[in-house]
């Protein structure tokens, strides 16, 4: 009598697993032996596509390998996330330029170190003209990067950043920035003594 | 109207050149941390610097886990060591957080030694990144390092110039990459082998040596190194240590590295250099005197290393090949940097058949008498030149033209694959009379371009 139930069971159990079941069909002739959990990642396409939706409303679309230049993205990808993520703390506008470092930054490096070399040249000299851009977005891409967690990015816009303050006196630096100085005559006076040697230009 | 007035002298005293156009303070309204990141890119001293731009930044900078510092940016010995005191003790835990401590120290022989307790301090689960350096300091005053520094773990790079590596007996440094010792004393040749072989993934290895640091034999045993540079520097000159008096005949360096890539002997004055397991190296540099005397010695040290594909040699490695030739054959090298004396040059084209697949030459044509010589006849063509070389480079700032134009023409003659040939002349040098006179040359290749620079 089992030996007899059990076609029916089969048949079944597949009705019931079914969408499983293709989903195992395909991952099996497309992706062998790889132990993916979560069934996001079980489709055949290999480049997948991952949605961004920014505080104002805007969304882009992006390949996934991209958007895992971010780790807080890829960690969301990682734990299941499968629609569209919501960013609340990036604009459309500042989203649109750090896609574009990600994007530029996938790239692969060559087998040898000669490739190395100038594929790092290369990158260098396009890192430097991604970055000419004013106050306000240069500060923006910092709290995206860092909020995104994109090191490359946050490396790149705070030394940037710390060029404007090098070899700079602090009234050009307070010029530069904006910064009010708020303290008074005697307090400035106090802090400069703490630390005599840093304010030298002779030193 | 005042209002108004005031508003605009306002914006006016705002506006700056290059950065600031809204003049909102947009980087004081960054989080701590991220004032923290910026800072980090700038040296210790800037960074105290920005404690005065506004109430805001007046102890940011004391938030930076860095702190790079040289004695010789403050007035003296003792306000460097209050202020790395200061700096170290600030903070309301009790731990150390620093990342990195780079500390350039000039102190006299009075001046109180601070050293030992600032490593203890900072040798934390934290740090990673520990440089130490005396600078130019006589052996009496080197300083003891303390043992902490074997046992941080957290420990990526470490620079150790002019100190005393005393006697320890356990290394623990399972996170070391790279590890950079200059002129220092140890406290004996097992001590320094223990050191590079108990990092387990240590990459990068740079060593500098004195000749009196109490190491003869030096054994560079390691699993993980890619990259070893050595050679012998000098001493303090209240040490008395001159490298030209000193006996280095039982000097040796003995390497076993199986992934090691990257080699470069600068100076290293050892008579002795045995490599085994050479099978990963790509690249080699012998500069300055390679020392090596016996024959013996030198053809295995030449066959240890004739799987490399690129290697850079000067004149004196040159002048040691040539007492052995025919040298073992380099099968993989494709390029070859080689400083030759114009005496030598005879022996080139010889020297060339050891490189059957050489595909880019750069000679070094050194020569600073300039007196007349004999002219060089160049007419054995070796293998490379039938089939494989095509780029060839004469670099020879202090040589005679007729002897750069017979390398010139030499190679222009023979090499078959040859794309293109650079020469580069002395200012004294008509460039264009060079330049027809290398392009009326025979060219045994039809594509090759001449380059006069």
């Amino acid at each position: 009598a089992f030996v007899e139930n059990i076609p029916e069971i089969y048949i079944l159990s597949l009705l019931f697993f079914s969408p499983h079941f293709l989903y195992l069909l395909i991952s099996v002739s497309v992706l062998t032996m790889d132990p993916i959990p979560g069934l996001s990642k079980l489709t055949v396409s290999s480049s997948k596509k991952i949605v961004l939706n920014c505080s104002d409303g805007k969304s882009f679309e992006i390949d996934e390998a991209v958007a895992r230049k971010s780790k807080l993205i890829a960690d969301m990808i990682e734990s299941g996330c499968d629609g569209p993520i919501p960013l609340q703390n990036v604009t459309g506008k500042t989203l649109e330029k750090v896609i574009e470092y990600c994007k530029r930054h996938v790239v692969e490096f060559g087998p040898s170190d000669e490739d190395d070399e100038e594929a790092a040249e290369k990158l260098a000299i396009w890192d430097a003209e991604f970055i000419k851009v004013d106050e306000e977005t240069i500060f923006h891409l910092i709290l995206a990067a860092n909020y995104l967690n994109i090191e490359g990015l946050l490396s790149l816009t705070c030394k940037t950043v710390a060029d404007y303050i090098k070899d700079k006196t602090p009234e050009e630096v307070r010029q530069i920035f904006g910064i009010e100085n708020d303290y008074t005559p005697e307090e400035e006076e106090a802090v400069r003594k703490e630390n005599v040697w840093a304010f030298d230009p002779n030193q | 109207m005042e209002e108004s007035f005031s508003k605009e002298k306002g914006k006016c005293g705002q506006r700056s050149a290059g950065f600031s156009s809204a003049g909102e303070d947009m980087i004081s309204k960054l989080p701590d941390s991220l004032i923290s990141q910026i800072l980090l890119c700038l040296s210790t001293k800037e960074s105290v610097r920005t404690s005065v731009l506004s109430n805001r930044w007046k102890s940011l900078w004391r938030l930076i886990p860095v702190l790079d510092l040289a004695s010789s940016e403050l007035p003296d010995y003792n306000a460097f060591v209050s202020f790395i005191d200061s700096f170290l003790g600030f903070g309301r835990e009790d731990k150390s957080c620093l990342h990195k401590l780079k500390l350039v120290i000039h102190k006299c022989e009075n001046d109180q030694s601070c050293v030992t307790r600032w490593i203890d301090f900072v040798a934390t689960p934290k740090l990673e990144h520990l440089h130490v350096d005396f600078g130019l300091v006589s052996r009496e005053c080197m300083e003891v390092m303390p043992l902490s520094l074997y046992v941080c773990e957290t420990l990526l790079h470490l620079t150790l110039n002019w100190v005393s590596l005393g006697w320890f007996k356990s290394v623990s440094l399972p996170r070391l990459k790279t590890m950079r010792l200059e002129s220092n004393i140890y406290a004996n040749e097992a001590s320094l082998q223990l050191l590079i072989s108990s990092c387990p993934v240590l990459e990068d290895l740079n060593i500098v040596r004195r000749p009196d640091d109490n190491v003869k034999v030096l054994r560079v045993h390691s699993q993980a190194l890619t990259s070893l540079s050595m050679r012998v520097g000098g001493g303090h000159d209240d040490d008395e240590v001159y490298i030209e008096d000193f006996d280095f005949e039982d000097f040796a360096v003995l390497i076993d590295a199986p992934r090691l890539k990257y080699l470069t002997f600068d100076y290293e004055l050892s008579p002795s250099k045995v490599i085994s397991n050479s099978g990963s190296l790509t690249k080699v540099n012998l500069l300055g005197c390679l020392c090596l005397w016996d024959d013996l010695v030198k053809r295995k040290f030449f066959t240890s290393i004739s799987g490399v594909k690129d290697m850079n040699i000067s004149y004196d490695t040159f002048e040691i090949i040539k007492t052995i030739m025919p040298l073992a054959q380099f099968c993989n090298l494709s390029c070859l940097e080689a400083a030759v004396l114009p005496d030598s040059l005879g022996s080139l084209p010889r020297f060339l058949e050891s490189f059957p697949n050489l595909k880019s030459l750069i000679l070094d044509l050194c020569d600073c008498t300039l007196t007349l010589r004999e002219e060089i006849r160049l007419s054995f063509v070796p293998q490379c030149l039938l089939s494989s070389l095509g780029f060839v480079e004469l670099k020879t700032s202090c040589c005679g033209t007729p002897t750069k134009m017979e390398v010139a023409s030499y190679f222009a003659k023979n090499a078959v694959m040859l794309k293109k040939l650079v020469l580069h002349l002395s200012m004294l040098e008509e460039k264009s009379v060079v330049l027809r006179d290398l392009l009326a040359l025979p060219r045994r290749s039809s594509t090759c371009q001449i380059i006069v620079c």
